[in-house]
C-alpha cells in the first residue's frame, strides 16, 4: 500500500470523524434560538478545503523554473511549511512535511476565516478540532508502527525496564489525552475569538464595535496564525517522539561504511 | 437562588485565578527567553520559536478551564427569568 493510499486514508478518516461526531452530538444539543447552527462551521471548514485545493489546483498549472503569480506565493507557502518539522527534527523532517503542512493550512484558513464578516471559522466547532487531534494521534501511532515495527509498542514501557509496570499507564494515558489537548487549546482558542468579538460588536454600548474591529480582531490575527503554528509543532514533536531511532537500532556495519 | 450565585461565582473566579497564575508563569517563561537572547543575540530566531511554543502549551491550561467555566454558564438562567423570581420572591 503506497504512501498516496494512505494519505488518502487518513483523510476520509478526517472527513468521516467529523462528519459522523458533528451529525451526532452537536445537532442533538439543540443550540438556543440566535445561536448558529452546528452546520454552519461544517460548511466553511468545507468552504476552507474548496478553497485550499483551489489554489493548489491553479498555483501548479503549467509550473515554471522562475516562478510568477500564485506559483510563486504557493512555493514561498511550500518553503515554510518544509521548516516547521525540520526545525523539530532536522532533516528526516521532510518526509512528515506534506502531512504537517496540510494541518496548518487547514488550521489557519480555518482561524483566519473568522475574522472575515459573513464567516465563521471551521475551527470554532469542537468536533471539528477533536477530528483534526484524534487523525493526528492515529496518525503518529501509524508512523511510529511504520518507523520501528511492533517494537513501537516498547516506546510505551519508558526507558528501564523495572519501572515499566508503573510507567505504562503513564505513558497510555499521557497518549490519549493528546487529542483532547491538542483539540481542546484549537478549539479554546478560536471559540474563544468568535465569543469575544461577538460580545463586543453587540453587546458593549457605542464604542463596541470599534474595539472590536480594531483591537480585538487584529489581535486574533496573531492567535489564529499561532494556534496553527503550536498545533504543526506539536504534532511534529509527538512524531518526532514516536519515530526516533535509538542507539540500538543503527546498523554499525553499514554506518561505518560511510566514514 | 443559590445555584444560580454558586454556578456564575465558580465558572468566573476559576477561570480568574488559573490566568492569573498563568501569567505569572509565562512572565518567567518570558525572562528566561529575553535573557537568553541578551547573551547570544544570534540564537534569537529559535529562542523566539521555543518561547511561543511555551507559552502557548501553558495558556492551553486556561484554556481547558475557560471552556469548563463556559460550559458552567451555559446552565446558566436567563436573565429576564431570574428577575421575574426574584420579583416574585
Amino acid at each position: 500500500m503506497g504512501i498516496r493510499f494512505t494519505r488518502t486514508v487518513l483523510g476520509f478518516a478526517l472527513l468521516a470523524g467529523v462528519y459522523v461526531r458533528e451529525a451526532s452530538a452537536d445537532v442533538a444539543a439543540a443550540p438556543r434560538p440566535g445561536e448558529p447552527s452546528p452546520w454552519l462551521f461544517f460548511f466553511f471548514s468545507l468552504v476552507a478545503f474548496a478553497l485550499l485545493a483551489a489554489i493548489a489546483f491553479v498555483g501548479t498549472r503549467r509550473l515554471e523554473i522562475l516562478p510568477r503569480g500564485l506559483q510563486n506565493l504557493v512555493e514561498l507557502a511550500m518553503e515554510n511549511l518544509y521548516n516547521i518539522p525540520e526545525m523539530v527534527m532536522g532533516p528526516r523532517g521532510r518526509e512528515y512535511a506534506s502531512f504537517i503542512g496540510t494541518y496548518f493550512l487547514c488550521i489557519v484558513v480555518m482561524n483566519l476565516m473568522g475574522l472575515i464578516p459573513g464567516m465563521k471559522p471551521g475551527t470554532a466547532s469542537l468536533s471539528i478540532t477533536l477530528g483534526f487531534g484524534t487523525v493526528a494521534i492515529v496518525a503518529v501511532q501509524y508512523y511510529g508502527f511504520r518507523a520501528h515495527g511492533i517494537k513501537y509498542l516498547l516506546h510505551f514501557l519508558g526507558p528501564v525496564p523495572a519501572m515499566a509496570f508503573l510507567i505504562l499507564p503513564i505513558e497510555l494515558i499521557s497518549e490519549l489525552v493528546r487529542p483532547i489537548s491538542l483539540s481542546m487549546r484549537l478549539y479554546g482558542n478560536i471559540s474563544g475569538e468568535e465569543k469575544v468579538l461577538e460580545a463586543f460588536a453587540t453587546q458593549v454600548g457605542s464604542w463596541g464595535p470599534l474595539v472590536a474591529s480594531a483591537v480585538m480582531a487584529p489581535l486574533e490575527l496573531l492567535t489564529s496564525v499561532l494556534q496553527a503554528l503550536v498545533f504543526s509543532i506539536l504534532v511534529s514533536v509527538y512524531i518526532a517522539l514516536a519515530t526516533e531511532e535509538d542507539e540500538s537500532e543503527r546498523n554499525p556495519s553499514v554506518e561505518a561504511m560511510d566514514r | 437562588m443559590a445555584y444560580v450565585i454558586a454556578l456564575a461565582v465558580t465558572a468566573v473566579s476559576a477561570t480568574a485565578l488559573v490566568a492569573s497564575v498563568c501569567a505569572l508563569m509565562q512572565g518567567y517563561v518570558i525572562r528566561g527567553a529575553v535573557e537568553g537572547v541578551a547573551r547570544q543575540p544570534e540564537a534569537g530566531g529559535r529562542i523566539m520559536i521555543t518561547m511561543i511554543i511555551g507559552l502557548a502549551l501553558i495558556e492551553s491550561l486556561t484554556i481547558y478551564v475557560l471552556i469548563l467555566g463556559f460550559s458552567l454558564l451555559k446552565n446558566l438562567p436567563e436573565t429576564a427569568q431570574v428577575l421575574s423570581t426574584v420579583k416574585g420572591g
